[in-house]
């Protein structure tokens, strides 16, 4: 019997991981996910900006700084563009690779 | 309370068939009972005889406004089946539409979970009837559960989608950093026939530890039940079906569950 696809599993992870994501324990995944020093969950500045692509791993790193941008709703934050629509059309609904950069 | 998940990504296996069966049983010991409807298509639903077109309130209103956690409004949508003891969490077909809705929002898998943990002292054990494909309900019963039950028709065509089931499986257990114990039971069982001896004999082979070793055999004393709302074990407790889901549940009882904390789930 054949197995997932790459792209298939990648999805399903980045499903599963946002429906997965249980608020009252970000904190403390945070903690993990990241090394020293932590960025609290209100100190995303001001003009940053969150890029997002529909490709990417699975590493738990990654996956769990998502979930705090994703939370902040900083995307949806953004003026009306074509880039903000592929961003939630893509990013949003699967937990997708983001990154925060000024 | 003991959580146990029914499931599969195939239809047709007999899942509402194994719930309602495992949950009579389960009265019949004085256990109280609580089945959940997580299918849009309602058949555990309609199998007590309530419209899953016509109910004002069902799992699906849960999902919103944290009703989830308001156990007052929770005991409203729950209601009594033909057994004492055994109580049903409905579905309507709006939860069809529930995927639409709430599968972008982080923590959505978990609304189960938070409901399960307000009712924890109600009922001893929690039956989740689910849909067959991978959408935000399958994932909140596999989020909620201490254990998952496979049923697959021992026909070829269902080893797929119990591959697929494992798989899915594998990948919450993974997402929530925790082991999941489950047990594949092999049903609509029919010795007489080529297929279904292959077909448990492949399955014994690909999951030799998670196979139960006895199977659910085809009785037409499940479906006369069935048509007539009641639980197999009331309808006839000698009958093949019925001796069957005994020993099953007898199994199911010795597993050693994962510890699910009630607070988890807060």
């Amino acid at each position: 019997m054949s197995g997932l696809s790459h792209n298939n599993q990648s999805r399903i992870t980045g499903y599963l991981d946002t429906l997965l994501v249980d608020h009252s324990l970000w904190d403390a995944k945070l903690s993990l996910a990241m090394n020293p020093p932590i960025r609290p969950l209100n100190t995303i500045a001001e003009g940053k900006y969150l890029l997002a692509t529909d490709s990417f791993g699975c590493g738990s790193k990654t996956k769990k700084y998502i979930h705090l941008l994703n939370g902040l709703s900083i995307v949806r934050q953004l003026p009306a563009s074509r880039l903000k629509a592929s961003i939630l059309q893509s990013c949003s609904p699967l937990a997708s690779e983001a990154m925060c950069c000024d | 309370m003991r959580i146990w998940s029914i499931a599969n990504q195939k239809g047709g296996v007999g899942k509402t068939t194994s719930v309602v069966s495992l949950g009579g049983l389960l009265a019949e010991r004085g256990a109280r009972v609580l089945l959940i409807d997580l299918d849009p298509h309602g058949s555990l639903t309609s199998y007590f005889r309530y419209d899953p077109d016509s109910l004002e309130t069902s799992l699906y209103d849960l999902f919103f406004n944290q009703r989830c956690k308001d156990l007052d409004f929770i005991h409203k949508v729950i209601c009594p089946t033909s057994r004492k003891g055994v109580d049903l969490l409905p579905a309507t077909t709006a939860l069809a539409t529930l995927e639409r809705q709430v599968s972008g929002q982080d923590g959505m898998g978990l609304v189960l979970a938070k409901t399960l943990a307000q009712l924890w002292d109600d009922y001893d054990y929690a039956l989740l009837d689910t849909p067959p494909i991978l959408g935000v309900l399958l994932v909140n019963a596999l989020a909620a559960c201490q254990r998952l039950v496979i049923p697959t028709q021992t026909e070829h065509l269902a080893l797929k989608g119990l591959e697929r089931m494992v798989h899915t499986l594998k990948m919450v257990m993974s997402s929530q950093n925790r082991q999941l114990p489950y047990t594949i039971v092999p049903t609509l069982f029919d010795r007489r026939t080529h297929a279904s001896m292959t077909t448990l004999k492949e399955m014994r082979q690909l999951y030799p530890d998670h196979v139960w070793q006895e199977a659910i055999p085809i009785d037409t004393k499940l479906r006369d039940a069935s048509h007539e709302g009641l639980f197999p074990n009331e309808m006839d407790s000698l009958s093949r079906g019925v001796r069957a889901y005994r020993h099953l549940l007898a199994e199911l009882d010795q597993g050693q569950e994962v510890k699910h904390e009630r607070t988890i789930a807060q």
